[in-house]
Protein backbone atom coordinates (compact mmCIF):
# COMPACT_ATOMS: atom_id res chain seq x y z
CA UNK A 1 0.00 0.00 0.00
CA UNK A 2 1.40 3.37 -0.92
CA UNK A 3 -0.05 6.82 -0.43
CA UNK A 4 2.31 8.52 -2.84
CA UNK A 5 1.64 11.73 -1.03
CA UNK A 6 3.26 14.03 -3.54
CA UNK A 7 0.79 12.91 -6.14
CA UNK A 8 -2.09 14.66 -4.42
CA UNK A 9 -0.89 18.18 -4.65
CA UNK A 10 1.67 18.24 -7.47
CA UNK A 11 1.20 17.94 -11.19
CA UNK A 12 3.38 14.88 -11.59
CA UNK A 13 2.70 11.45 -10.21
CA UNK A 14 -0.71 9.92 -9.78
CA UNK A 15 -3.48 12.41 -10.23
CA UNK A 16 -7.19 11.86 -9.80
CA UNK A 17 -9.14 11.11 -12.97
CA UNK A 18 -10.96 14.09 -14.45
CA UNK A 19 -14.70 14.37 -14.12
CA UNK A 20 -17.28 14.00 -16.87
CA UNK A 21 -17.17 16.21 -19.94
CA UNK A 22 -19.59 19.14 -19.75
CA UNK A 23 -22.52 19.09 -22.16
CA UNK A 24 -21.86 20.87 -25.40
CA UNK A 25 -18.14 20.19 -25.37
CA UNK A 26 -15.91 17.39 -26.47
CA UNK A 27 -12.71 16.70 -24.59
CA UNK A 28 -9.39 15.78 -26.18
CA UNK A 29 -6.56 14.24 -24.22
CA UNK A 30 -3.53 15.69 -25.90
CA UNK A 31 0.07 16.84 -25.53
CA UNK A 32 1.20 20.22 -26.79
CA UNK A 33 4.02 18.88 -28.95
CA UNK A 34 2.54 15.63 -30.21
CA UNK A 35 2.05 15.55 -34.01
CA UNK A 36 -0.63 12.85 -33.78
CA UNK A 37 -2.68 14.87 -31.30
CA UNK A 38 -2.16 17.91 -33.50
CA UNK A 39 -4.20 16.17 -36.19
CA UNK A 40 -7.20 16.10 -33.88
CA UNK A 41 -6.69 19.70 -32.75
CA UNK A 42 -6.51 20.82 -36.39
CA UNK A 43 -9.82 19.20 -37.21
CA UNK A 44 -11.44 20.62 -34.05
CA UNK A 45 -10.24 24.09 -35.06
CA UNK A 46 -11.13 23.71 -38.72
CA UNK A 47 -14.68 22.66 -37.93
CA UNK A 48 -15.14 25.12 -35.08
CA UNK A 49 -15.99 22.37 -32.59
CA UNK A 50 -16.21 23.49 -28.96
CA UNK A 51 -13.67 21.49 -26.99
CA UNK A 52 -11.60 21.31 -23.87
CA UNK A 53 -8.05 20.00 -23.71
CA UNK A 54 -6.39 17.93 -21.04
CA UNK A 55 -2.67 17.59 -21.64
CA UNK A 56 -1.13 14.31 -20.57
CA UNK A 57 2.45 14.04 -19.37
CA UNK A 58 3.63 11.29 -21.69
CA UNK A 59 6.75 10.79 -19.61
CA UNK A 60 4.71 10.26 -16.46
CA UNK A 61 1.28 9.02 -17.45
CA UNK A 62 -1.41 8.94 -14.79
CA UNK A 63 -2.78 5.42 -14.29
CA UNK A 64 -6.33 6.54 -15.02
CA UNK A 65 -5.30 7.52 -18.53
CA UNK A 66 -5.11 3.86 -19.50
CA UNK A 67 -8.83 3.64 -18.76
CA UNK A 68 -9.34 6.23 -21.51
CA UNK A 69 -7.11 4.43 -24.02
CA UNK A 70 -5.62 0.99 -23.38
CA UNK A 71 -2.67 2.03 -25.54
CA UNK A 72 -2.03 4.95 -23.19
CA UNK A 73 -1.44 7.23 -26.17
CA UNK A 74 -2.77 10.62 -27.19
CA UNK A 75 -4.94 11.81 -28.81
CA UNK A 76 -8.12 10.46 -27.24
CA UNK A 77 -11.57 12.03 -27.57
CA UNK A 78 -14.14 11.85 -24.79
CA UNK A 79 -17.64 13.24 -25.14
CA UNK A 80 -20.27 14.09 -22.54
CA UNK A 81 -21.83 10.64 -22.93
CA UNK A 82 -18.50 9.18 -21.84
CA UNK A 83 -17.74 7.68 -25.25
CA UNK A 84 -14.03 7.36 -25.94
CA UNK A 85 -12.32 7.39 -29.34
CA UNK A 86 -8.60 6.83 -29.87
CA UNK A 87 -6.20 6.54 -32.84
CA UNK A 88 -5.63 9.95 -34.39
CA UNK A 89 -7.02 9.24 -37.84
CA UNK A 90 -10.11 7.64 -36.33
CA UNK A 91 -10.68 10.66 -34.06
CA UNK A 92 -10.50 12.95 -37.07
CA UNK A 93 -12.96 10.93 -39.11
CA UNK A 94 -15.32 10.72 -36.13
CA UNK A 95 -15.28 14.50 -35.68
CA UNK A 96 -15.95 15.07 -39.36
CA UNK A 97 -18.95 12.74 -39.26
CA UNK A 98 -20.38 13.66 -35.87
CA UNK A 99 -20.27 17.42 -36.24
CA UNK A 100 -21.89 19.73 -38.78
CA UNK A 101 -20.18 22.36 -40.86
CA UNK A 102 -17.62 21.96 -43.59
CA UNK A 103 -16.99 18.31 -44.42
CA UNK A 104 -13.29 17.58 -44.49
CA UNK A 105 -13.68 14.14 -46.01
CA UNK A 106 -15.35 13.95 -49.44
CA UNK A 107 -18.63 12.08 -49.83
CA UNK A 108 -17.64 10.62 -53.16
CA UNK A 109 -16.35 7.08 -52.52
CA UNK A 110 -13.51 7.37 -55.00
CA UNK A 111 -12.33 10.75 -53.69
CA UNK A 112 -12.47 9.43 -50.16
CA UNK A 113 -10.50 6.37 -51.25
CA UNK A 114 -7.89 8.67 -52.86
CA UNK A 115 -7.44 10.52 -49.57
CA UNK A 116 -6.90 7.24 -47.77
CA UNK A 117 -4.40 6.14 -50.38
CA UNK A 118 -2.37 9.32 -49.93
CA UNK A 119 -2.51 8.62 -46.21
CA UNK A 120 -0.91 5.26 -46.88
CA UNK A 121 1.71 6.84 -49.17
CA UNK A 122 2.59 9.17 -46.31
CA UNK A 123 2.70 6.41 -43.70
CA UNK A 124 6.46 5.83 -43.70
CA UNK A 125 7.18 9.49 -42.87
CA UNK A 126 6.34 9.52 -39.13
CA UNK A 127 8.57 6.53 -38.26
CA UNK A 128 11.39 7.99 -40.40
CA UNK A 129 11.17 11.33 -38.63
CA UNK A 130 11.16 9.53 -35.28
CA UNK A 131 14.27 7.56 -36.26
CA UNK A 132 15.93 10.77 -37.34
CA UNK A 133 15.14 12.46 -34.03
CA UNK A 134 16.34 9.50 -32.00
CA UNK A 135 19.52 8.91 -33.94
CA UNK A 136 22.74 8.81 -31.97
CA UNK A 137 25.16 11.73 -32.00
CA UNK A 138 27.68 10.03 -34.24
CA UNK A 139 25.18 9.36 -37.01
CA UNK A 140 24.83 12.15 -39.53
CA UNK A 141 21.35 11.08 -40.59
CA UNK A 142 22.10 11.30 -44.30
CA UNK A 143 20.69 7.83 -44.89
CA UNK A 144 17.44 8.77 -43.19
CA UNK A 145 17.30 12.06 -45.10
CA UNK A 146 17.59 10.16 -48.35
CA UNK A 147 14.74 7.86 -47.37
CA UNK A 148 12.62 10.87 -46.48
CA UNK A 149 13.34 12.42 -49.87
CA UNK A 150 12.11 9.21 -51.50
CA UNK A 151 8.85 9.30 -49.55
CA UNK A 152 8.37 12.97 -50.34
CA UNK A 153 8.83 12.25 -54.04
CA UNK A 154 5.84 9.93 -53.89
CA UNK A 155 3.75 12.75 -52.49
CA UNK A 156 5.12 15.16 -55.10
CA UNK A 157 3.88 12.74 -57.75
CA UNK A 158 0.35 12.87 -56.32
CA UNK A 159 0.31 16.65 -56.57
CA UNK A 160 1.78 16.51 -60.07
CA UNK A 161 -0.91 14.09 -61.26
CA UNK A 162 -3.80 15.92 -59.55
CA UNK A 163 -2.61 19.35 -60.66
CA UNK A 164 -4.13 20.84 -57.50
CA UNK A 165 -2.64 22.84 -54.63
CA UNK A 166 -3.81 20.47 -51.94
CA UNK A 167 -3.88 16.72 -51.67
CA UNK A 168 -7.65 16.50 -51.87
CA UNK A 169 -8.21 19.11 -54.55
CA UNK A 170 -8.07 22.89 -54.70
CA UNK A 171 -9.24 23.40 -51.16
CA UNK A 172 -7.75 22.10 -47.98
CA UNK A 173 -9.27 18.87 -46.74
CA UNK A 174 -8.75 16.07 -44.25
CA UNK A 175 -5.65 14.51 -45.83
CA UNK A 176 -3.80 17.83 -45.69
CA UNK A 177 -4.43 18.18 -41.97
CA UNK A 178 -3.47 14.56 -41.34
CA UNK A 179 -0.01 14.92 -42.84
CA UNK A 180 0.76 18.56 -41.97
CA UNK A 181 2.21 18.15 -38.41
CA UNK A 182 5.33 16.36 -39.69
CA UNK A 183 5.94 18.99 -42.38
CA UNK A 184 5.64 21.70 -39.77
CA UNK A 185 8.50 20.08 -37.87
CA UNK A 186 10.89 19.81 -40.86
CA UNK A 187 12.36 23.26 -40.33
CA UNK A 188 13.14 22.93 -36.62
CA UNK A 189 14.59 19.47 -37.23
CA UNK A 190 16.77 20.87 -40.01
CA UNK A 191 15.19 18.59 -42.58
CA UNK A 192 13.99 21.31 -44.94
CA UNK A 193 16.54 20.20 -47.51
CA UNK A 194 14.47 17.05 -47.99
CA UNK A 195 11.86 19.06 -49.89
CA UNK A 196 14.40 20.83 -52.09
CA UNK A 197 13.60 18.55 -55.02
CA UNK A 198 9.84 18.55 -54.49
CA UNK A 199 8.70 22.06 -55.46
CA UNK A 200 4.94 21.36 -55.40
CA UNK A 201 5.27 19.96 -51.92
CA UNK A 202 7.10 23.14 -50.92
CA UNK A 203 4.29 25.26 -52.34
CA UNK A 204 1.76 23.10 -50.50
CA UNK A 205 3.63 23.73 -47.23
CA UNK A 206 3.47 27.49 -47.82
CA UNK A 207 -0.24 27.30 -48.64
CA UNK A 208 -0.88 25.27 -45.50
CA UNK A 209 0.69 27.95 -43.31
CA UNK A 210 -1.96 30.37 -44.60
CA UNK A 211 -4.77 28.22 -43.26
CA UNK A 212 -6.29 29.66 -40.05
CA UNK A 213 -6.44 26.32 -38.22
CA UNK A 214 -2.83 25.52 -39.14
CA UNK A 215 -1.48 28.94 -38.22
CA UNK A 216 -3.31 29.04 -34.89
CA UNK A 217 -1.64 25.79 -33.85
CA UNK A 218 1.90 26.49 -35.07
CA UNK A 219 4.47 25.61 -32.45
CA UNK A 220 7.27 28.10 -31.90
CA UNK A 221 10.63 26.61 -32.97
CA UNK A 222 12.41 27.37 -29.68
CA UNK A 223 9.63 25.77 -27.67
CA UNK A 224 9.71 22.64 -29.79
CA UNK A 225 13.48 22.40 -29.52
CA UNK A 226 13.30 22.86 -25.75
CA UNK A 227 10.65 20.16 -25.50
CA UNK A 228 12.58 17.77 -27.74
CA UNK A 229 15.84 18.07 -25.81
CA UNK A 230 14.05 17.25 -22.56
CA UNK A 231 11.93 14.55 -24.16
CA UNK A 232 14.99 12.73 -25.50
CA UNK A 233 16.39 12.76 -21.97
CA UNK A 234 13.09 11.23 -20.75
CA UNK A 235 12.54 14.23 -18.53
CA UNK A 236 9.10 14.43 -16.89
CA UNK A 237 9.31 18.20 -17.41
CA UNK A 238 9.42 17.91 -21.20
CA UNK A 239 5.72 18.04 -21.91
CA UNK A 240 5.25 21.26 -19.92
CA UNK A 241 8.20 23.04 -21.54
CA UNK A 242 7.59 26.75 -21.78
CA UNK A 243 4.75 26.85 -19.26
CA UNK B 1 -29.64 -1.96 26.59
CA UNK B 2 -32.22 0.57 25.49
CA UNK B 3 -34.78 -0.35 22.87
CA UNK B 4 -34.78 1.54 19.61
CA UNK B 5 -32.15 1.97 16.94
CA UNK B 6 -28.92 3.87 17.55
CA UNK B 7 -28.99 7.45 16.24
CA UNK B 8 -26.01 8.89 14.39
CA UNK B 9 -25.62 12.65 14.16
CA UNK B 10 -23.71 13.02 10.95
CA UNK B 11 -22.75 15.36 8.09
CA UNK B 12 -22.33 14.03 4.60
CA UNK B 13 -19.01 15.81 3.99
CA UNK B 14 -17.54 15.06 7.42
CA UNK B 15 -14.70 12.56 7.19
CA UNK B 16 -15.05 11.87 10.93
CA UNK B 17 -18.70 10.94 10.49
CA UNK B 18 -17.70 8.77 7.56
CA UNK B 19 -15.36 6.70 9.77
CA UNK B 20 -18.27 5.83 12.04
CA UNK B 21 -20.60 5.13 9.13
CA UNK B 22 -18.11 2.59 7.81
CA UNK B 23 -17.83 0.93 11.23
CA UNK B 24 -21.61 0.72 11.57
CA UNK B 25 -21.88 -0.74 8.07
CA UNK B 26 -19.10 -3.28 8.58
CA UNK B 27 -20.69 -4.45 11.82
CA UNK B 28 -24.14 -4.50 10.19
CA UNK B 29 -25.59 -2.23 12.83
CA UNK B 30 -28.90 -0.71 11.82
CA UNK B 31 -29.22 2.95 12.79
CA UNK B 32 -31.01 6.22 12.10
CA UNK B 33 -29.29 9.32 10.88
CA UNK B 34 -30.00 12.84 12.01
CA UNK B 35 -28.17 15.12 9.58
CA UNK B 36 -26.36 18.06 11.10
CA UNK B 37 -25.44 20.50 8.35
CA UNK B 38 -22.26 22.25 9.41
CA UNK B 39 -22.81 25.16 7.06
CA UNK B 40 -26.54 25.77 6.71
CA UNK B 41 -28.27 28.17 9.08
CA UNK B 42 -24.90 29.32 10.35
CA UNK B 43 -24.03 25.73 11.23
CA UNK B 44 -26.61 23.44 12.80
CA UNK B 45 -23.96 22.15 15.22
CA UNK B 46 -24.33 25.44 17.08
CA UNK B 47 -27.99 24.90 17.92
CA UNK B 48 -28.79 24.69 21.62
CA UNK B 49 -30.25 21.28 21.09
CA UNK B 50 -27.10 19.88 19.55
CA UNK B 51 -24.78 21.62 22.02
CA UNK B 52 -26.62 19.86 24.83
CA UNK B 53 -25.96 16.58 23.08
CA UNK B 54 -22.31 17.26 22.24
CA UNK B 55 -20.71 20.26 23.95
CA UNK B 56 -17.83 20.08 21.49
CA UNK B 57 -20.35 21.05 18.78
CA UNK B 58 -18.92 18.49 16.36
CA UNK B 59 -20.09 15.50 14.41
CA UNK B 60 -20.21 12.56 14.69
CA UNK B 61 -22.14 11.81 17.83
CA UNK B 62 -23.82 8.47 18.43
CA UNK B 63 -26.77 7.84 20.74
CA UNK B 64 -26.60 4.15 21.58
CA UNK B 65 -27.56 1.86 24.43
CA UNK B 66 -28.80 4.77 26.54
CA UNK B 67 -25.66 6.91 26.27
CA UNK B 68 -24.34 9.54 23.85
CA UNK B 69 -20.77 9.29 22.64
CA UNK B 70 -18.77 11.91 20.73
CA UNK B 71 -15.29 11.54 19.15
CA UNK B 72 -15.24 9.08 16.26
CA UNK B 73 -12.52 6.78 17.62
CA UNK B 74 -14.23 6.48 21.01
CA UNK B 75 -17.42 5.57 19.19
CA UNK B 76 -15.66 2.98 17.08
CA UNK B 77 -13.95 1.39 20.08
CA UNK B 78 -17.30 1.22 21.93
CA UNK B 79 -18.84 -0.52 18.93
CA UNK B 80 -15.86 -2.88 18.86
CA UNK B 81 -16.30 -3.79 22.52
CA UNK B 82 -20.04 -4.27 22.37
CA UNK B 83 -20.44 -5.69 18.86
CA UNK B 84 -17.12 -7.49 18.44
CA UNK B 85 -17.63 -9.03 14.99
CA UNK B 86 -16.22 -8.46 12.53
CA UNK B 87 -13.25 -7.14 14.45
CA UNK B 88 -11.83 -3.72 13.72
CA UNK B 89 -8.92 -3.97 16.12
CA UNK B 90 -6.47 -6.88 15.93
CA UNK B 91 -6.04 -9.24 18.85
CA UNK B 92 -2.28 -8.90 18.99
CA UNK B 93 -1.39 -5.95 21.27
CA UNK B 94 1.43 -4.73 19.04
CA UNK B 95 -0.75 -4.73 15.94
CA UNK B 96 -3.49 -3.07 17.95
CA UNK B 97 -1.02 -0.37 18.96
CA UNK B 98 -0.16 0.19 15.29
CA UNK B 99 -3.83 0.48 14.37
CA UNK B 100 -4.36 3.03 17.12
CA UNK B 101 -1.21 4.91 16.15
CA UNK B 102 -2.32 5.29 12.56
CA UNK B 103 -5.89 6.14 13.55
CA UNK B 104 -4.78 8.84 15.95
CA UNK B 105 -2.23 10.19 13.51
CA UNK B 106 -5.09 10.86 11.14
CA UNK B 107 -7.85 11.72 13.59
CA UNK B 108 -5.65 13.85 15.83
CA UNK B 109 -2.74 14.88 13.65
CA UNK B 110 -4.23 15.56 10.24
CA UNK B 111 -7.97 16.02 10.12
CA UNK B 112 -8.34 18.63 12.88
CA UNK B 113 -5.77 20.81 11.16
CA UNK B 114 -7.82 20.93 7.99
CA UNK B 115 -11.37 20.85 9.25
CA UNK B 116 -14.00 23.48 8.55
CA UNK B 117 -13.66 25.57 11.69
CA UNK B 118 -9.88 25.79 11.42
CA UNK B 119 -9.97 26.72 7.75
CA UNK B 120 -12.45 29.47 8.53
CA UNK B 121 -10.03 30.95 11.01
CA UNK B 122 -7.04 30.68 8.71
CA UNK B 123 -8.61 33.01 6.18
CA UNK B 124 -9.69 32.46 2.62
CA UNK B 125 -6.38 33.16 0.84
CA UNK B 126 -4.49 30.73 3.05
CA UNK B 127 -6.99 27.91 3.26
CA UNK B 128 -5.89 25.68 0.43
CA UNK B 129 -2.19 25.90 1.20
CA UNK B 130 -2.79 25.36 4.91
CA UNK B 131 -4.97 22.32 4.37
CA UNK B 132 -2.60 20.82 1.82
CA UNK B 133 0.36 21.28 4.16
CA UNK B 134 -1.44 19.51 7.00
CA UNK B 135 -2.34 16.60 4.80
CA UNK B 136 1.02 16.37 3.06
CA UNK B 137 3.06 16.23 6.23
CA UNK B 138 0.67 13.69 7.78
CA UNK B 139 0.68 11.53 4.68
CA UNK B 140 4.48 11.69 4.45
CA UNK B 141 4.67 10.25 7.96
CA UNK B 142 2.02 7.67 7.18
CA UNK B 143 3.82 6.59 4.03
CA UNK B 144 6.83 5.68 6.12
CA UNK B 145 4.80 3.92 8.81
CA UNK B 146 2.78 1.91 6.32
CA UNK B 147 5.95 0.52 4.80
CA UNK B 148 6.43 -1.57 7.91
CA UNK B 149 2.85 -2.15 9.04
CA UNK B 150 0.89 -2.69 5.86
CA UNK B 151 -0.11 -5.91 4.20
CA UNK B 152 -3.26 -5.68 2.10
CA UNK B 153 -4.53 -3.04 4.51
CA UNK B 154 -2.95 -0.48 6.79
CA UNK B 155 -1.98 -3.07 9.38
CA UNK B 156 -1.56 -6.59 8.10
CA UNK B 157 -4.15 -8.21 5.93
CA UNK B 158 -7.36 -7.30 7.72
CA UNK B 159 -9.45 -4.15 7.66
CA UNK B 160 -9.06 -2.18 10.86
CA UNK B 161 -9.96 1.14 12.41
CA UNK B 162 -6.87 2.56 10.71
CA UNK B 163 -8.35 1.92 7.28
CA UNK B 164 -11.62 3.50 8.38
CA UNK B 165 -9.66 6.65 9.15
CA UNK B 166 -7.51 6.58 6.04
CA UNK B 167 -10.18 6.29 3.38
CA UNK B 168 -12.09 9.45 4.33
CA UNK B 169 -8.82 11.33 4.77
CA UNK B 170 -7.75 10.39 1.25
CA UNK B 171 -11.10 11.66 0.02
CA UNK B 172 -10.41 14.96 1.78
CA UNK B 173 -7.00 15.11 0.14
CA UNK B 174 -8.51 14.57 -3.28
CA UNK B 175 -11.12 17.22 -2.68
CA UNK B 176 -8.47 19.68 -1.60
CA UNK B 177 -5.91 18.89 -4.25
CA UNK B 178 -5.17 21.44 -6.89
CA UNK B 179 -5.94 19.48 -9.99
CA UNK B 180 -3.95 21.18 -12.72
CA UNK B 181 -6.71 20.61 -15.19
CA UNK B 182 -9.38 21.98 -12.98
CA UNK B 183 -9.16 25.67 -12.25
CA UNK B 184 -12.34 25.24 -10.24
CA UNK B 185 -10.72 23.45 -7.28
CA UNK B 186 -10.51 26.76 -5.43
CA UNK B 187 -14.04 27.59 -6.44
CA UNK B 188 -15.07 24.20 -5.09
CA UNK B 189 -13.34 24.95 -1.81
CA UNK B 190 -15.25 28.19 -1.48
CA UNK B 191 -18.51 26.38 -2.21
CA UNK B 192 -17.57 23.84 0.44
CA UNK B 193 -17.14 26.64 2.92
CA UNK B 194 -20.09 28.73 1.82
CA UNK B 195 -23.51 28.32 3.43
CA UNK B 196 -25.29 29.49 0.33
CA UNK B 197 -25.34 27.99 -3.12
CA UNK B 198 -23.34 30.08 -5.62
CA UNK B 199 -25.30 32.86 -7.35
CA UNK B 200 -26.88 31.72 -10.65
CA UNK B 201 -24.77 33.81 -13.00
CA UNK B 202 -21.36 33.23 -11.47
CA UNK B 203 -18.51 33.05 -13.96
CA UNK B 204 -17.87 29.71 -15.55
CA UNK B 205 -14.28 28.55 -15.28
CA UNK B 206 -12.18 29.13 -18.38
CA UNK B 207 -12.38 26.39 -20.92
CA UNK B 208 -9.31 24.21 -20.74
CA UNK B 209 -7.15 25.37 -23.59
CA UNK B 210 -4.10 23.93 -25.26
CA UNK B 211 -1.58 25.67 -23.00
CA UNK B 212 -2.58 23.84 -19.83
CA UNK B 213 -0.01 22.10 -17.71
CA UNK B 214 -0.05 18.32 -18.00
CA UNK B 215 -1.93 16.19 -15.55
Amino acid sequence: MSLRVSSFFCGSGRSAPPGPVPQGLIRVYSMRFCPFAQRTLLVLKAKGIGHEIININLKNKPEWFFTKNPFGLVPVLENSQGQLIYESAITCEYLDEAYPGKKLLPDDPYEKACQKMVFELFSKVPPLVTSFIRRQNNEDGSGLKEELRKEFSKLEEVLTNKKTTFFGGNSLSMIDYLIWPWFERLEVLELNECVDHTPKLKLWMAAMREDPAVSSLLIEAKAFRGFLDLYLQNSPEACDYGL
Amino acid sequence: MQAGKPILYSYFRSSCSWRVRIALALKSIDYETIPINLIKDGGQQFSEEFQALNPMKQVPALKIDGITIGQSLAIIEYLEETRPTPRLLPQDPKKRAHVRMISHLIAGGIQPLQNLSVLKQVGQENQLTWAQKAITSGFNALEQILQSTAGRYCVGDEVSMADLCLVPQVANAERLSRHPWSPISEALLSIWLSPEPPPPNSDKPDLLHKNQKCV
